[in-house]
């Protein structure tokens, strides 16, 4: 159901009563097109009626056309479509047996359904088969094993085995199209004789089929993804970002957020996930660089409230996912000056005492620092279970700090 | 003949939604060569020089190499590694640097600044226009790089690197709190490399 539920404007739950809907459909589209009648099925083989081919055809280069657009978009995720593996034994030895399921009663498995459900007795029957086959699969499942998963190919795509770009062969694919249509068109008329005022009064399609040709046409130059979409910032805001400091958080903000257990203030981890599980820092969350685009993380830093930080051992791992961040639109996004390195730094290993006494904003900063360390040293930072909050002032006004949780 | 132009109007209708949208999307798009998530990919492969290498390459006369100077032109003008071409960072993305960049001639690029993170962020930004040479990125800065592999190699720093553990963490933070006796600072790891560099390793 792209593009609405991967946009989030369709909850995904609802995707089994889609199924059910396009299901109906479906079943709907085969019936009206003739595909109840084994007659119009096996018209194909005789030459008398090509609209198998025709629907197949047109469905084919719909839901090509289709997906190529999607996927211009963005709006469909292409490794999450389902793609039939392919197993070179069982295909073949498959498709013998369904041509001469075919054959023999006039059928393929999704038109005898259709053909069932209009009251057909012979496509009853066909089902009854079909059922019956399934079953003697299933249970002599373990004999052909080998065959059903011999030589194995994963999914291939048919443009990636010929070694042309995708959408040279959505544009070969939509002319064969094209050209099919006209010929099988010829060859009814000859097999059925059909006479010649019948073909002057059918409606002519020439222009869906130019509209068609153009659209496939403008695919060839259209690039298969679009390289940025409307919400991402310019190259150019980019570097003037990465110029000024705002995006820096310093250590003392950091501390005294972290201190504080601050809500709107939420550090990511971007290091490697052991580096995170061995230590981070309290509260923090792991998203790495590569992570954060994905839509489990969206509504997180689509979330304008508070500060998201970066950090990494030094600045560059943050730094490569504040940019990432800050391309795709994301705000409120920051980096932790010096990463963990330069705030331990600042933190553990800074003076006790101001070096110059009359620098009141110094001699501030530097208490505060001296504190901090000792609350973090002897673990009352860290609480073990929920404590009372500690009140904002007591971080800068505490004497002594004891087990007593900073009253 | 009614069915048919109804017919024929919703497929001009419908192709011309598609047109639009097409059409406002190739305009309101930025100027980007790559998408976020591929510069991402790339972002992930190991890139970074270390000063053994750049020992190395130095030491070779490094005709394969164009090292990229981010920092301000007059720190430039007064020392910079050789083979290097000025682009300050605030003119990075302007088209002669570019054009300049492009036809290095097969060159490796080699970034380097003030900081780690600086360079890092110039591979990011010339990725996302759509670079298409191999960039790397010096670790740490030029001056540390002139005090360990320019003029002598320091063997110490050959795998120095910004995104590395320079303290034990859980000593000072995390679970001190079970210990009723306050943990000490002393985990600090020597900034020594902790790497074996083989028989190559310059020394």
């Amino acid at each position: 159901m792209a593009p609405f539920i991967p946009e989030g404007i369709v909850n995904p739950q609802l995707n089994l009563f889609f199924a059910l809907l396009l299901g109906i459909g479906f079943g709907w589209v085969l019936e009206q097109a003739g595909f109840s009648s084994s007659r119009k099925l096996a018209g194909v083989f005789y030459g008398y009626d090509f609209v198998v081919l025709r629907v197949f055809f047109t469905a084919g280069v719909t839901a090509m056309v289709g997906l190529l657009f999607l996927s211009f978009m963005g709006w469909i995720d292409m490794s999450l479509v389902y793609i039939n593996p392919t197993y070179l034994w069982s295909a073949i030895v498959g498709g013998v047996i369904m041509g001469f399921g075919f054959i023999l009663g006039g059928y393929c498995p999704g038109t005898s359904i259709v053909a069932a459900t209009v009251g057909k007795i012979d496509a009853m029957l066909f089902l009854l088969g079909a059922m019956l086959g399934m079953f003697v699969f299933g249970h002599f499942y373990n004999a052909w094993e080998p065959l059903y998963t011999g030589n194995f190919l994963g999914h291939p795509f048919i443009y990636e085995t010929l070694g042309m770009p995708r959408s040279w062969f959505a544009f070969l694919l939509v002319m064969m199209a094209v050209v099919a249509f006209a010929v099988t068109q010829k060859i009814e008329d000859n097999v059925n004789d059909t006479p010649a005022e019948i073909i002057q009064q059918r409606p002519s399609y020439i222009l869906q089929g130019s509209l068609l040709i153009i659209a496939i046409v403008a695919f060839l130059f259209l690039p298969e993804q679009r390289k940025s979409n409307a919400r991402e910032l310019s190259p150019q805001q980019l570097l003037a970002m990465v110029q000024d400091e705002k995006r820096y958080v310093d250590t003392e903000e950091a501390v005294y957020k972290i201190l504080n257990e601050d809500r709107n203030f939420t550090l990511i981890d971007v290091r490697q996930a052991d580096d995170y599980a061995h230590f981070s820092l309290p509260g923090a969350v792991h998203i790495t660089a590569d992570e954060l685009l994905g839509r489990r993380y969206r509504d997180f830093f689509r979330d304008n409230n508070g500060k998201k930080v970066f950090y990494g051992f030094g600045e560059s791992e943050a730094e490569k996912a504040w940019l990432t961040a800050s391309r795709a639109g994301f705000e409120n996004v920051y980096v932790l000056r010096g990463g963990l390195n330069g705030m331990f730094d600042t933190l553990f290993n800074g003076n006790d005492k101001p070096e110059d006494k009359n620098d009141l904003t110094e001699g501030f900063r530097v208490r505060f620092l001296t504190k901090a360390r000792q609350m973090f040293l002897e673990g009352e930072a860290i609480k073990t279970e929920a404590a009372a909050p500690i009140p904002v002032r007591t971080i800068i006004e505490l004497e002594t700090p004891g087990g007593r949780g900073g009253c | 003949m009614k069915k048919i132009s109804t017919l024929n109007h919703i497929s001009i209708l419908s192709f011309a939604f598609v047109a639009i949208v097409v059409i406002i999307n190739l305009f309101t798009t930025n100027n980007y060569g790559r998408s976020n998530s591929a510069v991402v990919s790339m972002m992930q492969e190991d890139y970074l020089l270390n000063y053994h290498r750049l020992y190395s390459i130095l030491s070779s006369g490094g005709n394969d190499y164009l090292f990229v100077d981010l920092r301000k032109e007059e720190v430039f003008e007064k020392g910079h590694l050789p083979n290097s071409v000025n682009i300050p960072m605030n003119e990075l993305l302007e088209r002669s640097h570019l054009r300049t960049l492009r036809r290095s001639g097969g060159k490796t690029l080699v970034l380097y600044a003030d900081q780690e993170a600086t360079a890092h962020s110039a591979r990011y930004l010339l990725l996302s226009g759509g670079l298409d040479v191999p960039v790397k990125v010096m670790a740490g800065n030029y001056e540390m790089a002139v005090d360990v592999a320019v003029e002598v190699f320091q063997p110490a720093y050959a795998a120095f690197k910004d995104e590395k553990a320079r303290f034990d963490y859980r000593r000072y933070m995390g679970g001190a709190a079970k210990s009723t006796e306050p943990a000490k600072p002393t985990g600090i790891i020597p900034e020594v490399s902790q790497q074996t560099l083989g028989a190559q390793g310059g020394c």
